[in-house]
């Protein structure tokens, strides 16, 4: 499957961004190649073939950046990007 | 062991075990292994499996083993080890504590001490959920990371039974998982890790999937799971292995190995020598004491029952 990053999502320039800084830790945690496209509904482990192993380090690593806390039994619906990306906005400590 | 056997195993035991309970219990332990060796002398099938067993290991260690005297043996150890702890069920504690003799404590309690969590190295050795009940009787931290084992004490089964966010309950895997959710108890793992938990898993559990690696073990290859390497460098928590001897006198031995640590390199590296280095031990122990091989000797003589029939089921799922 040959793909390139696309934009994310429409929507507020703040949500694309985040999209945008989600898929890009993602792609670092799981070392995609640079050139898979990341759609808002790419499925983590089917369509970006992310395996278990991988996936916790995404997690890790989204907590990390966003400084959000991902809830364990949370991980097996955060299904795409665009889930991922939902539950860390509606988490994102407020400033 | 075809079901004709178990059956009769589970008549036995059924039959005996009330009578057990109410003897101190490292004779009652003792008196266990006389079923497993009553089978070795009564049952055809049972004698071939254990001797062709004990010859494949005799033929890997080259030793002088007499075959028949060790299968024998074995068959009475070997029904201690599937017993696991149910002959400590209901005791109190002084009781129960009296089965247990501790080596290296003091290994398991340094690594506690460091406050990363510790990763309890277990494996298929001897009596290999002793370790488990004595510490959830002694009160440490415990969570087990590894496939809810059945028939267990009541002790035992009320703790699996432990809810909450980092409750034992949700720590439990499968060979069904989908890779959400085995990243989801990975995940918990690493977080019983950093609450400053003991998590035990096995260094020697045969599993399929990409988080595994070949490896030699007594002589031949196996997949065994990676997972305890890569949740030691991912967490660095201190890894302490674990042996739990079981004695001629019915005594459960706990041994406790110095900590050893995973550099957050071995993440991304290839994991084959820090599997041999906790298979060697193992190897060591084996050679030692073969009466406390459990089902290590079958792998070699009967490789169909190596892996079990829930992972052939998940390589023909995918």
């Amino acid at each position: 499957m040959t793909m390139r990053t696309t934009p994310p999502i429409s929507g507020s320039a703040v949500a694309d961004d985040l999209l945008s800084q989600v898929a890009d830790q993602v792609r670092r945690a799981a070392k995609l190649p640079a050139d898979r496209i990341m759609q808002p509904s790419s499925r983590l482990v089917e369509d970006l073939g992310i395996d278990s192993l991988d996936l916790v380090g995404v997690m890790l690593q989204v907590q990390d950046r966003f400084g959000v806390e991902i809830d364990d039994d949370d991980v097996v619906k955060l299904t795409t990007l665009e889930a991922l990306t939902t539950y860390v906005a509606q988490r994102l400590p407020q400033v | 062991m075809r079901r004709h056997g178990l059956n009769l195993r589970k008549f036995l035991l059924r039959f005996t075990f009330p009578f057990l309970k109410r003897l101190e219990p490292r004779q009652a332990s003792r008196s266990l292994s006389a079923i497993g060796r009553w089978e070795y002398r009564h049952l055809a099938s049972v004698r071939l499996r254990f001797d062709r067993a004990v010859e494949a290991g005799k033929a890997h260690f080259q030793t002088d083993w007499d075959v028949v005297e060790t299968a024998r043996e074995l068959a009475g150890y070997h029904i201690r080890f599937r017993t696991r702890d149910l002959l400590l069920d209901g005791l109190d504690d002084e009781r129960a504590r009296s089965v247990f003799e501790i080596e290296g404590r003091e290994h398991l309690d340094e690594a506690l001490a460091q406050r990363r969590g510790v990763i309890l190295l277990s494996n298929h050795y001897g009596g290999n959920l002793m370790q488990a009940h004595w510490m959830i009787r002694e009160g440490y931290p415990l969570r087990m990371y590894m496939e809810r084992p059945r028939r267990v004490s009541r002790l035992m089964s009320n703790y699996f039974d432990q809810d909450g966010p980092l409750g034992q309950k949700k720590m439990f895997i499968s060979r069904k998982m989908e890779p959400a959710e085995a990243a989801a108890s990975v995940l918990k793992a690493s977080k019983a890790l950093r609450a400053g938990m003991v998590v035990m898993m096995a260094s020697d559990v045969q599993w399929i999937d990409s988080h595994t690696a070949e490896v030699e073990f007594l002589g031949k290859r196996f997949r065994f799971s990676t997972t305890w390497v890569t949740l030691a460098a991912m967490s660095g928590a201190p890894v302490v292995q674990v042996f739990s001897h079981l004695e001629p006198d019915g005594a459960s031995r706990l041994e406790f190995l110095p900590a050893l640590s995973v550099p957050p390199e071995a993440l991304r590296a290839n994991p084959t020598p820090w599997m041999r280095l906790a298979l060697v031990e193992i190897e060591r122990r084996v050679a030692a004491s073969p009466l406390n091989s459990n089902d290590y000797f079958f792998w070699l003589s009967d490789p169909d029952i190596s892996v079990s029939a829930a992972a052939l089921q998940h390589v023909e799922r995918h």
